[in-house]
């Protein structure tokens, strides 16, 4: 049972990060159709970008709570800052001019942006091409006893950082005119545009969403682990990217909730007799949806108007 | 010469390419690494020919593709230790090691063998992914290889680990081919067959249906192909391919890695495939050679370049991509220079004469011999009973009857959005009825797909035109004579006498369409390329190659000018009389309806109205509230009823 409840909090911290990242990969094929393969890269940027700030205001050595506090508060500023500003580039001078030529060229180019990211970071003189620990830090309250098992505080910071920065995100999609613009965008550029949505720039607003989550999941990954590379986002984005296609490409209460899923399934494996087979579940997962439900958990597939 | 015996000289000399190149390589000692190079370009060659069957030619996405490989590699090398350890065990150690011709035909029975071992594992797993994702349009294939290439990965790595504490598998013995460890001919050899055979199977009838579904999956359906099927065939004939190169490298190496083949190794594959034009065959083959090449280069930089090389390539992916999105050569072939050539020799004059309207007068012969004729009986009948489908909450076509007798052309009608296209793609087994029935001869038509009740005898055309833009006219035509070949794939590969037979005869067919339609002036046009009256003729050809009994036409005038409509009517005529068919016909222009059809069902917000000869529907006042509402005195007493 201990053991059930402390996979169960992992397993849900875990698919939290996923599934803020599958929301980018969601919201971007909803507006655009394009499976952004370079979106792992911004979430590795996202955490990279929250290790700089704590290198360089020191957290870590600090004992002062209420600068621990706001060194927090910067490195999630300045992660999604930075990830924003990569998000608007990569939509803006990679994937505009794409925009009438073949699906192909689109994916061949979302690749070809993410190799770019992860070779320029894994350069000596950016970041390095090996893994570096994430300065740590004593949380003021040590483990959680919580019905018998142990819970990491931070594991209770990322699970509400998570559900804030989701329901926001469900806000923004719901109730503001942009979500409104991304929702009209996604069923349809030419209609969107006939009834005066600036589809170019609800494009690049989309683009700014999803890199502003996973620069939040950056950073928490960044929190959490303890450690950050350049290629953590391949297989993040990898697993993220499964998740959402799992609930449902293009649905974004999908897209969370494959993440959760894949979180969930991932940390029961890891903890079972099996762990060694965790990545070729998760996979497989997704072949045997693809099977039994095309359109994904929570999706559907229209029917082509002919 | 015949062209058999010219097909048999082409191949001896593209055979001599391989061991002239290997003779080449030992005359002048040529170093290990340039002759590792060269095997090299001979395996990425290969492997982008399959790619490039997969992505160029039938539009499907295989992102893993590395993942077959890495089957091939391992299960060809697992085979050979295998063979090794256990079968060779109690054999004269000289019939495996000896220098006699007994010796040597052993080594390379067993790689041909370990081989074959690779591709049937790389065969089985694309048919795995390949049969659930490919009955699917979209993006399906790419996401399902991605997690099948990781799959192949994990599965293969916990494996070794578990068996020998390792993660990759070694060979500890040098098989041969030819009497050379594996070498440049057996890599140049496999590149060369791969060439030939994806060539003669897109250069054919059978094999045009892949360019087909991927201008267009529906439209392919819809004059007979079946999508699934030939989407399989390309995937799982590239997939063989890659397991074939993964099993000769594994032997090359004397090593089978899984972690080789994963998601990067994937991209480097497509790389040349798009960089040279996916869907050129020339392209490919020589945007991979060169590609593999230009890797080496790059490998020779001073280290502290050697950061960079990741980034200079990434970065050129993503430049060629946004400049040139077609890829270096676009569709371009090298038989289109030889034509080229062929054509410059002779003088000018063969170009399409302008198009002509549609002459009434001396119409040709509709019966030529062939596919086309043959099925002279009478159109089965076509009976809709109580047709019915919803989507959501939203009930399109509600209890739509109808029955069409042979010879007949019954006009649909009805005002935007009434339901008479869904009525179409209902009957053409493009959406499935939620109730009702549809039968052909007294069998349901209910669940069967496009392609299959094309088969049945029913063609059609589309509201918005749905030709294979890309392709010529002639082609367009061709692709809709597919279903009447009796030469299969096989025979496009190896090009049987009885291929020619009937790649000639397809031909004459298609052109004789043409000729029908006046479009066989700009046959070698590409199709996007006619003013739209043409496109719609052609629609209207190629859905006659089907040889089809009962043919569905969605708004053929629509778009047409007064002279092109009363050309249309009297080709409705013709074409019923001359095929013998039954026509069913949706219009909006009231003269093309009144004109030709001998009975009109009217449609609005999916029910039935009326149903009628065109001077009763004329003067239907139901029809005629439908059309233009209702008079305005009906109003208030409306009101009152309320």
């Amino acid at each position: 049972m201990d053991w059930f409840i402390s996979q169960t909090i992992s397993g849900l911290t875990l698919g939290g990060v996923y599934a803020l990242i599958a929301l980018g990969y969601s919201l971007v094929y909803g507006v655009l159709k394009l499976i952004n393969f370079a979106h792992g890269d911004v979430y590795m940027v996202g955490a990279i970008a929250a290790f700089g700030t704590a290198c360089a205001f020191g957290w870590g050595q600090t004992a002062d709570e209420y600068v621990r506090s706001g060194v927090m508060l910067a490195m999630l500023a300045v992660a999604v800052v930075s990830c924003l500003g990569l998000g608007y580039v990569i939509e803006r001078f990679a994937y505009r001019p794409l925009r009438r030529a073949p699906r192909l060229n689109s994916l061949i180019t979302a690749i070809g942006v993410s190799f770019l990211l992860e070779s320029i970071f894994q350069l000596p003189g950016v970041f390095g091409a090996s893994p570096r620990g994430f300065p740590q830090c004593e949380l003021p309250l040590g483990p959680i006893r919580l019905a018998g098992a142990t819970v990491r505080l931070e594991q209770l910071l990322i699970l509400g950082g998570t559900l804030f920065f989701l329901l926001v995100c469900r806000y923004i999609i719901l109730h503001t005119r942009t979500g409104l613009g991304i929702r009209a965008t996604s069923f349809h550029h030419d209609y969107a545009r006939l009834m005066g949505v600036n589809v170019d720039r609800i494009t690049s607003l989309t683009f700014l969403l999803g890199s502003g989550l996973a620069a939040v999941a950056g950073v928490f990954v960044g929190l959490y682990q303890h450690q950050v590379d350049p290629l953590m986002g391949v297989n993040a984005g990898l697993k993220a990217f499964t998740a959402a296609v799992v609930g449902g490409i293009g649905n974004l209460a999908g897209a969370v909730l494959g993440g959760i899923l894949m979180g969930l399934s991932e940390t029961y494996i890891a903890g079972s007799a099996f762990s060694a087979f965790r990545d070729a579940f998760a996979f497989a997962l997704l072949i045997l949806i693809l099977l039994v439900r095309p359109g994904g958990l929570l999706g559907s597939v229209a029917p082509e108007k002919v | 010469m015949p062209v058999q015996l010219r097909n048999l000289v082409v191949l001896l000399a593209a055979l001599g390419v391989p061991l002239l190149a290997q003779y080449l390589a030992d005359r002048f000692a040529l170093s290990p690494y340039a002759q590792a190079v060269l095997f090299k370009i001979g395996m990425n060659v290969t492997l982008a020919v399959g790619l490039s069957l997969i992505i160029g030619f039938a539009g499907q996405f295989s992102i893993g593709h590395a993942g077959f490989m890495s089957l091939g590699s391992f299960f060809s090398a697992a085979f050979t230790s295998f063979v090794l350890l256990h079968w060779t065990a109690g054999m004269d150690p000289a019939l495996l090691s000896g220098d006699g011709f007994g010796a040597a035909f052993v080594r390379g029975g067993l790689l041909l063998g370990s081989m074959f071992v690779g591709t049937l594992a790389a065969a089985v797993g694309s048919i795995i992914v390949g049969v659930p994702s490919l009955r699917l349009r979209g993006d399906y294939l790419a996401i399902a290889t991605l997690g099948f290439g990781e799959i192949v990965y994990n599965l293969l790595l916990i494996y070794l680990q578990k068996n020998s504490g390792d993660t990759a598998l070694y060979i500890d013995y040098r098989l041969e081919f030819m009497s050379r460890p594996v070498n440049i001919a057996s890599a140049w050899i496999l590149a060369l067959l791969a060439i030939l055979v994806v060539r003669n199977l897109v250069s054919s009838t059978t094999g045009r249906a892949l360019p087909a579904i991927r201008e267009d999956e529906i439209a392919a359906s819809a004059v007979g192909v079946n999508t699934t099927r030939y989407k399989l065939l390309a995937f799982v004939l590239g997939s063989v391919l890659a397991g074939a190169a993964g099993a000769l490298e594994s032997h090359q190496t004397l090593t089978a890695n899984p972690a080789s083949y994963r998601f990067d190794r994937s991209i480097e594959l497509i790389v040349p495939v798009v960089l040279g034009g996916s869907g050129s065959l020339t392209g490919c083959v020589l945007a991979s050679a060169a590609f593999t090449y230009l890797l080496e280069l790059l490998r020779d930089l001073p280290s502290g370049a050697q950061q960079y090389r990741t980034i200079l390539y990434a970065g050129v992916l993503v430049l060629v991509m946004i400049l040139r999105p077609q890829g270096l050569m676009g569709r371009w072939e090298l038989g289109d220079l030889a034509a080229f050539l062929r054509r410059r020799g002779k003088p000018a004059g063969g170009r399409a004469a302008p198009p002509t309207p549609i002459r009434t007068t001396t119409p040709p012969d509709a019966s030529a011999p062939g596919f086309l004729s043959g099925k002279g009986t009478a159109p089965p009948r076509l009976t809709c009973e109580a047709l019915t489908i919803r989507f959501g909450g939203l009930t399109a076509v509600n209890k739509f009857s109808l029955c069409l007798d042979a010879g007949e052309i019954v006009g649909l009608i009805g005002p935007n959005g009434a339901g008479k296209t869904t009525c179409f793609n209902m009957i053409t087994g493009v959406y499935r009825p939620s109730a009702g029935d549809i039968r052909l001869a007294d069998r349901s038509l209910v669940g069967c797909n496009c392609a299959a009740i094309n088969g049945r005898g029913i063609a059609r055309t589309f509201q918005n035109i749905r030709l294979f833009g890309d392709l010529t006219v002639l082609d367009n035509v061709r692709i809709a004579l597919h279903a009447h070949l009796t030469t299969g794939v096989p025979a496009a590969i190896f090009r049987t006498p009885r291929f020619y037979h009937e790649e000639r005869l397809a031909r004459q067919q298609a052109m004789h369409l043409l000729t029908l339609f006046d479009l066989a002036g700009l046959a070698s046009e590409v199709a996007s390329s006619l003013p739209y009256g043409a496109q719609r003729r052609l629609e209207i050809a190629r859905a006659l190659a089907t040889a089809p009994r009962i043919l569905c036409l969605d708004e053929p005038a629509a778009g047409m000018n007064p002279a092109e409509k009363r050309d249309l009517m009297s080709l409705i005529r013709r074409i019923r009389d001359q095929f013998g068919l039954t026509i069913l016909l949706i219009e909006h222009d009231m003269r093309v309806v009144m004109g030709v059809c001998e009975r009109i069902l009217v449609l609005d917000y999916g029910e039935t109205i009326a149903e009628g000869r065109p001077e009763d529907i004329r003067d239907n006042p139901r029809v005629v509230e439908a059309y233009l509402g209702k008079p305005l005195g009906a109003q208030p007493a409306a009101k009152a009823l309320a």
